[in-house]
């Protein structure tokens, strides 16, 4: 796993300045929370993390590494987003977890085996053939975290992950998100969650930019 | 023998069918259908733009101007552009010349080349071959287009989380775009499949019936309608390609980021 630096990022929308001047450094386990209130730009700082969104400025390396270095969808390989609602293409569970092994950025073969065992512990009954457009909001939200989880990323990026969980799944869940040592960022309203997580919270209203 | 050319219809004569359109407004107006003023509307346009194109068309043909002749080319390919782009639901900034652009590549690469290599016109800007011809391709042309754009934007726009949880997977934004361009493509070419499956069938062309009435061998007429069919298809998938491939480079940027920000709906 590998260290993300983050240095003195501005983020916003369209071109509407949001946050500046955030800067922190995720070595391997560190879990941080990004808090604030509704629009402060949680999900801004999030999206930009990985390259969703072009920050307005700041620097962003992993181990040194640059996203040109690395080029974007390797980058986003490695700092993977899981965003609030899970999206699919149709497909089966299985497809849908092995899906990002079709992409070009695919630096190892799918393994089924920990797909599945995963799913068996966040309490997926249905099965790796279930069309996943048939699954429960809950469940949909347990494959996207599979799904992330599949590509082995350094860090992962966490917007409200457990939102349509009941408290088993969430704890679950939250469990298999502290089993290694992956770097996380975290989106909670749920401050027992961040608690659980052990997440260092960094509060977004102190990098508000006022205009 | 039979005469040849097709009866000519005087002023008197075509007043006469105006009586035709008059019974459709006392439809409208027996079922309160609301539609006399638009189809009385339509009829006047229907007139006035065809005397027009007529009177245009026949001082086009007696000039034999190659610079007129490619004025009026330019012309029916900026109001084909406009049409495709004003029929589509979205549309981004860019997009009316990248259409004209298009256009006027596959239109006037498969109009001249079959002018050229396949019906061997003489000279190569005859207008009474060349003007006819490009306006066949660019009415299919230009519906293609617009079907092709309206899939792509469509999707861009309402399936924009799919397609962001691709690239968040590490997609590039070639591997993210392929659906959407793929099904756009798709949409476009379907109408003119479709014809080419009825054609003769259910539907006998508007030019070979033109042809025919003019008193051509049918099999004359039909051979044209073949080649007339083959170019409609060709420039409509190579259209429908090139602009759905153009608005993925411009919706899509080298940083792999959708930016569906700058596709604007419009009414």
């Amino acid at each position: 796993m590998a260290t993300l630096e983050v240095r003195d990022l501005a983020v916003g929308r369209g071109d509407r300045r949001l946050l500046a001047g955030l800067s922190f450094t995720l070595a391997p386990g560190i879990r941080v929370a990004l808090t604030g209130p509704s629009g402060v730009g949680k999900t801004t700082a999030l999206r930009a993390l990985c390259l969703l969104d072009e920050p307005f400025e700041g620097t962003l390396a992993l181990d040194g590494a640059s996203p040109e270095q690395l080029g974007v969808p390797r980058w986003r390989r490695r700092v993977v987003l899981v965003a609030q609602r899970a999206s699919f293409f149709g497909g089966t569970v299985g497809e849908e977890l092995a899906r990002p092994f079709t992409f070009r950025s695919a630096d190892a073969a799918f393994d089924a085996d920990r797909a599945r065992e995963r799913l068996a512990a966040l309490g997926l009954a249905p099965g790796w053939d279930a069309p996943v457009e048939a699954l429960s909001e809950g469940e949909r939200q347990r494959v996207a975290l599979v799904r992330a989880l599949g590509v082995e990323p350094d860090v992962l990026l966490l917007d409200e992950p457990t939102s349509a969980l009941d408290p088993d799944a969430a704890r679950a869940a939250e469990a298999m998100l502290c089993a290694d040592d992956r770097a996380l960022v975290l989106v909670s309203h749920d401050e027992a969650q961040r608690a659980r997580l052990d997440a260092t919270p960094l509060d977004l209203r102190e990098r508000r930019v006022d205009a | 023998m039979p005469e040849r050319g097709a009866i000519p219809i005087d002023a008197w004569h075509l007043a006469l069918s105006a009586g035709l359109v008059v019974a459709a407004g006392a439809v409208s107006l027996g079922l309160r259908l609301d539609l006399e003023r638009r189809l009385a509307w339509a009829s006047a346009r229907t007139v006035g733009q065809l005397l027009l194109v007529g009177y245009v068309l026949g001082w086009v043909f007696e000039l034999e101007e190659p610079f007129v002749v490619l004025g009026l080319l330019t012309l029916m390919i900026a109001a084909a552009a406009r049409a495709a782009v004003q029929r589509s639901s979205r549309r981004y900034r860019g997009v009316h010349l990248a259409a004209f652009a298009m256009l006027s590549l596959t239109g006037l690469a498969t109009t001249l080349g079959t002018t050229q290599v396949v019906i061997g016109v003489e000279p190569w800007y005859r207008p009474q071959y060349v003007v006819p011809l490009l306006g066949m391709v660019l009415g299919n042309g230009l519906t293609g287009m617009s079907l092709c754009l309206d899939e792509l934007l469509r999707a861009l726009d309402e399936q924009r989380a799919t397609v962001e949880t691709d690239l968040a997977l590490g997609a590039t934004r070639w591997e993210a775009a392929r659906g959407p361009l793929r099904e756009a493509v798709r949409r476009g070419m379907i109408p003119i499949i479709n014809s080419m499956m009825v054609v003769g069938i259910v539907s006998l062309p508007g030019m070979m019936t033109g042809q025919i009435l003019q008193g051509a061998d049918p099999l004359v007429a039909v051979r044209y309608q073949i080649v007339i069919m083959f170019m409609i298809a060709g420039a409509t998938s190579f259209g429908c390609m090139l602009i759905a491939l153009f608005s993925y480079r411009r919706l899509f940027n080298p940083r792999h980021q959708l930016r569906a920000d700058r596709i604007r709906r419009h009414d």
